[in-house]
């Protein structure tokens, strides 16, 4: 069952995950305000460093968006990472080979099969927890560990350019999204307003629509949704479905927006970071727009940060593992929050569950 | 009599949020006594047992436990000193053996070996001389309710504790595995335990207890010595302060000022009289219905009600030989055979464990029958769906509603809507309307008598009662043909007990069927035009109310011809 | 030719037991984390940390066996974190897991780089001995061929074995299985009876943690001599399959790893016998077999009734 906070207590909870990220920080001998500096400066102090931050916007929110419409739905797709991979190098494999059709047609065939293949990929997960009932998250875990041997396989072999490098040729010219160079080598292609779109989309579908309704109830309580005439486990699968196609569609992007060709170790783990940036927003889609480019400030800033601070660029990690602990540990917080309200003045919209207490 | 008591209550009080669950309570239990403690639903009655048993400590006054000052700060110190506590609810662990879960309950230190061939034996003779038929070496998951209930009793037992403390230990029982306990306290007893129980049969109260201590609204109102007190008298003095119940006007006021604790505190009646003032109060209104239900009268107090004139001829719902699928928490049907009428009010009732969930579950269409057939007003909906019978016309009230019926989460507009979401007048080509939700919502939540926050408060906020009364409202909603109702006064006060009758009789007027499914006897009675009693998921036999007796109903429950 | 059949098979059991080794370990730990009712899939990140714990350790004391121990110690701070936040915290156990997999990721990034200013790959340190050098000790020369097929078997092989024992012996003869267990089926009924559930849990998280840990570390200077950046590779994940696979019952537990870290040795095995075949697909044999046995596994899986539940 999936839980969900209000959005201030969210906000505290972030909050006091920045702090202790500030205390490690100083713990590695940066003072968190140079720490701050450093990640602006590297995802936007240059036209370029920019463009790169907006690049990578695209898989993490669209990542996001995929975790969170499963959660909404109850269940967890860790799988991103293997169903956006291969959703890529169908992608890829398809916009290569195709280069007699027109873009029109070429685009939209390319993103299909991408989601598609991100969709198939999460089918295997999906047949286990409805027969055997192992959970989501062990089998789409496995799921992406064979994704990845397998994309390298393929792109190895029969999918590759014939080089040893591991990759695929560039996909048709007429396949590559429109895009807007805006300064020197710093272009922004369609790819961030896609996917924004297809955020807005989900989130009104899930708060103004029946369906939404539904899906949300199932997430909230998939026995009460049961009982009140919902089919929740088809919704599950649907949903679940949905997730990897949105998985998959942003592997797809990646290679129609910016890298036009598919290679061997695709995704940095966009699809893990996609965790954290749909559980920072409280698996709220829109929200995750903002986690989403949160993330993609600190991912485009850690090379930055090794050559202006000398740190490693794993902190990272380590500050999205704290902000993930953070706000998994919400309960906790939303306690204080009472206190904190006593001592801050009312803020609007805080927990009112902690002060169930019956005999 | 004892110079020193076993245990002494001193002025204890313990609060929660601001509800006081026990306010001042003082008074002793002595040694090798059967003490009673009665007392209406959240009179504090299980708080005040917690709290002895270590499970939360008083914020005010202390226990004494033989003549020393306990302050348990957890259920192993209390453990430890001798306490035992079997709680309504048996706490099993179902994937371990009836045998492991009688030892889990007396861990001999984390480190010590367990020795089962010993274990054994001690609990198979504590079994033989309690008269225990338990198979030791079963998953306490796949045990029938007795048995688990005796598991915890066994617990207590095997380590050996001075003092027994049981809340409500019959009330799930059948009549005569209550009684073997009875006889088993009884003896316990003559072998100088001291046994503090709490009930509200009070028949059971005056023929056991030696003494027994009244809680009303959280306070002590008195202990008495069972020879010296009538049923009537103690029926009184529970339901002295009763007259809250009669003033919603009061409660709407207090609702008014908004925000969840107002609204707590009206559902718990919290304006706590002083002594005096109740002492020179007359008996309330309500009195009478209350003595009668205390006291387990099987007659209804709204005779009206038993009328059957618009019952049609037309069939409702009928079950032809239906078997449901072998679950682990209680017996399968075993080919249920039933019909309803139109306009008519069906109970069912039985030890728990005896498959009445299973036939909420396969009525609903939650789970599939194995065997036989389902029509609903003549047509075959035995493989259908629970939405494509709901679409028909069934709808159901669970038991556990906070699980089965509810989104805690959601706010309280959502849980309305839940199960009509897709009815044309609150949808527009998928599209959800959200004023009339809205309109249509607080107009069906102040109907029903819902106190709710606002619409937009999780439905986490709401007390058990008036989650209920939600719940009764959504199932009633709409133009339901047939409707499932589990337990459905749980929960629920006087007031609400009687809006809900005089709701479900306007309804059967209106050509409503009910399938009223509770091991509460007296809610049938209350309810329902006849009532079948399933034991081990078969259905023994049907009565009409009013030919109904009682002894024969008890008999059936138990198996009897 | 039945004569080279028998060593051969020797041989090929004590691989898979080899490979099998921190599946093993981390298997254990997953058993009794679950039993007391913690999900953990934090295993992942437990190993990794152990196997930089050991690294660490071994560097810094110059002695593989302070490296066993401090792979111990890596995991078993990973576990107190996981403990602190399932259950002071009361943090979705799942949620939980995922970020102590990326800590772990991060911080040994973080202190490979602090610790030996190396990316990717620690130098190597000393390396524990096979079981078969271990009994020859001091004694160098030809051995007998029964000491030559135990050089397959490392230490730490054995160490796992004798950890399974243990886990046994305390799961069915001990009281403390027994409280384990209870916490697992009802934490509320557990506390009734007197359990102290959340400092059994506790203790059941950090040993958790703690074999864990050595797993990681039997993978870092059991099997190789140094730390390479997320070297585990998902074996943290399969040691959760492989006690699903194993239906959480301590006796299932060194079957279930025996065939996953047999599907190991055979993916070894063929990369040897068969060069020719491409070396990813290998990789993915392991986690292919694991999925196919999740697939076919049939009867009733007997997870912790209260799993995940407070």
């Amino acid at each position: 069952m999936s839980v969900r906070y209000s959005t201030t207590s969210r906000m505290l909870a972030i909050a006091t995950g920045l702090a202790v990220c500030a205390i490690i920080a100083r713990g590695a001998g940066v003072g968190p305000w140079e720490l701050v500096k450093a990640v602006i400066e590297g995802s936007f102090g240059s036209p370029q460093a920019s463009a790169a931050t907006l690049a990578k916007v695209t898989p993490l929110v669209l990542n996001g968006l995929a975790v969170a419409v499963a959660y909404r739905a109850g269940l967890l797709n860790i799988g991103c990472e293997g169903q956006m991979t291969l959703g890529a190098l169908a992608a890829a494999s398809l916009a290569t080979r195709a280069g007699e059709w027109s873009g029109a047609v070429l685009i939209p065939a390319t993103l299909a099969l991408g989601g598609l293949i991100g969709a198939v990929w999460a089918m295997p997960a999906l047949w286990l927890r409805r027969r055997k009932r192992v959970h989501e998250v062990l089998t789409t875990l496995i799921l992406n560990t064979l994704a990845l041997h397998l994309a390298d396989l393929l792109v190895v072999g029969p999918l590759g350019d014939g080089t040893a490098i591991g990759r695929t040729a560039l996909v048709a010219r007429q396949a590559f999204l429109p895009s807007w160079e805006f300064d020197r080598g710093a272009a922004v292609s369609l790819a961030p307003l896609i996917a924004f779109g297809l955020v807005v989309a989900v989130q009104v579908w899930l708060e103004r629509t029946v369906w939404g309704f539904e899906v949300r109830a199932t997430g909230m309580g998939p026995l009460a949704a049961r009982v009140s005439g919902i089919e929740a486990e088809r919704w599950q699968r649907r949903v679940f479905l949905l997730s990897g196609f949105i998985a998959g569609l942003a592997g797809t992007l990646e290679v129609l927006g910016v890298h036009h060709r598919f290679y061997r170790a695709f995704s940095p783990g966009y699809g893990f970071d996609g965790i954290t940036v749909a559980f920072l927003a409280n698996g709220s889609p829109g929200w995750s727009c903002v986690s989403g480019l949160l993330m993609a400030m600190l991912r485009s800033a850690d090379k930055w940060l090794q050559l202006s601070l000398s740190i490693s660029p794993s902190l990272i990690w380590i500050i999205q593992a704290v902000l993930l602990l953070s706000v998994a540990c919400q309960a906790r917080i939303d306690a204080v929050w009472p206190w904190m309200k006593r001592v801050f003045g009312r803020l609007p919209g805080g927990p009112r569950a902690s002060e169930e207490a019956q005999s | 009599m004892h110079d020193r008591p076993e245990i002494r209550f001193c002025s204890v009080s313990k609060r929660f949020g601001s509800l006081w669950a026990n306010r001042e309570i003082s008074f002793d239990v002595h040694r090798a006594e059967i003490h009673a403690i009665v007392g209406e639903n959240g009179a504090g009655k299980s708080t005040l047992m917690k709290l002895l048993c270590g499970h939360f400590l008083p914020d005010e006054g202390f226990i004494a436990l033989r003549g020393r000052e306990s302050r348990f700060r957890s259920p192993r110190q209390a453990a430890e000193a001798g306490l035992g506590l079997v709680s309504q609810q048996p706490h099993t662990f179902p994937q371990l053996t009836a045998l492991e879960n009688v030892l889990a309950g007396h861990p001999p230190g984390l480190f010590r070996l367990l020795r089962p061939a010993a274990a054994r034996t001690r609990v198979e003779a504590l079994c033989s001389r309690f008269g225990f038929e338990l198979p030791l070496d079963q998953r306490a998951g796949e045990l029938a309710f007795a048995h688990r209930q005796q598991i915890q009793l066994l617990r207590v037992l095997y380590r050996d504790a001075s003092v027994l403390v049981l809340d409500e230990p019959t009330s799930l029982l059948a009549p005569p595995e209550a009684e073997r306990l009875l006889d088993l306290l009884r003896g316990l007893r003559f072998k100088d335990h001291t046994v503090l129980f709490v009930s509200h049969r009070l028949s059971e109260v005056l023929s056991l207890a030696d003494r027994v201590s009244v809680l009303s609204k959280g306070r002590c109102v008195g202990t008495y010595a069972t020879a010296d007190v009538t049923r009537e008298r103690i029926a009184r003095l529970i339901a002295e302060d009763g007259g809250a119940v009669g003033s919603p006007p009061a409660d709407r006021a207090a609702n008014e000022l908004g925000g969840a604790h107002a609204a707590r505190l009206s559902i718990s009646h919290a304006p706590v009289v002083e002594e005096e003032d109740r002492a020179m109060r007359g008996p309330a209104p309500n009195n009478r219905q209350l003595v009668s239900l205390a006291a387990g009268a099987g007659t209804s107090s709204c005779p009206h009600e038993r009328s059957v004139g618009s019952r049609g001829t037309r069939i409702a719902l009928s079950l032809d030989g239906v078997r449901s699928e072998v679950s682990t928490d209680e017996s399968p049907l075993d080919r249920v055979s039933l019909e309803l009428v139109e306009g008519e009010s069906f109970g069912v009732g039985g030890v728990v464990g005896n498959g009445q969930r299973s036939l909420a579950r396969v009525v609903s269409g939650l789970e599939a029958a194995v065997e036989g057939g389902i029509h609903l007003a003549g047509e075959d909906v035995t493989r259908m769906s629970l939405r494509d019978r709901r679409l028909r016309g069934l709808r159901w009230l669970p038991a556990n509603l906070t699980d089965e019926g509810m989104l805690p989460a959601a706010s309280l507009l959502d849980n309305c809507l839940l199960g009509l979401q897709r009815e044309m007048r609150f949808q527009r080509y998928g599209w959800l309307r959200s004023k009339p939700v809205f309109r249509w919502a607080s107009a069906m939540l102040s109907a029903g008598d819902v106190r709710y926050p606002a619409l937009g408060y999780p439905a986490s906020s709401l007390s058990g009662g008036n989650l209920q009364k939600l719940g009764l409202c959504r199932a009633l909603e709409g133009k339901p043909r047939v409707v499932l109702l589990e337990q459905p006064s749980r929960g629920l006060d006087l007031l609400a007990q009687k809006q809900l009758r005089s709701r479900v009789h306007e309804l059967r007027a209106q050509g409503v069927s009910f399938l009223v499914i509770s091991h509460d006897l007296e809610e049938l009675f209350e309810l329902c035009d006849r009532i079948g009693v399933l034991f081990r998921g078969a259905l023994m036999g049907v009565q009409n109310t009013n030919q109904a007796r009682r002894e024969t109903l008890v008999r059936w429950m138990l198996g009897g011809p | 030719m039945t004569g080279e059949w028998l060593p051969a098979c020797i041989y090929w059991s004590l691989t898979a037991l080899a490979r099998a080794t921190p599946l093993l370990f981390a298997c254990l730990g997953g058993l009794v984390s679950e039993s007391s009712g913690v999900i953990n899939f934090a295993l992942e990140g437990m190993m990794l940390a152990g196997a930089f714990g050991a690294v660490w350790a071994a560097h810094a004391f110059g002695s593989p066996w302070w490296g066993l121990l401090g792979g111990a110690m890596a995991g078993m701070a990973l576990g107190a974190l996981h403990a602190l936040a399932c259950l002071s915290l009361r943090a979705n156990q799942i949620v939980s897991s995922i970020a102590l997999n990326l800590l772990a990721a991060g911080a040994t990034g973080t202190l490979l780089n602090q610790v030996f200013q190396a990316y990717g790959t620690s130098p190597t340190v000393g390396r524990l001995p096979s079981v078969g050098e271990y009994v020859r000790g001091g004694f160098p020369g030809e051995a007998a061929w029964g000491v030559r097929v135990l050089d397959a078997l490392p230490l730490p092989a054995l160490l796992a074995v004798g950890c399974t024992l243990v886990v046994l012996f305390v799961f069915q003869k001990m009281a403390l299985g027994l409280v384990i267990r209870a916490c697992g089926e009802d934490p509320d009924g557990a506390r009734a009876c007197g359990i102290e559930v959340a400092r059994v849990r506790f203790g059941a998280v950090l040993c958790s943690g703690l074999l864990a840990g050595l797993g990681g570390a039997s993978l870092s200077i059991g099997a190789l001599a140094q730390f390479v950046e997320r070297m585990t590779q998902g074996r943290g994940y399969l040691a959760i399959a492989a006690l699903i696979l194993a239906r959480w019952n301590p006796k299932g537990v060194l079957p279930a790893t025996l065939l996953l870290g047999g599907a190991e040795a055979l993916s070894d095995w063929l990369a040897v016998a068969w060069p020719r075949l491409p070396h990813q697909g290998l990789l993915a044999v392991p986690y292919g077999m694991c999925l196919l046995v999740l697939a076919v596994h049939v009867g009733r899986r007997r997870a912790p009734s209260a799993l995940g539940r407070l």
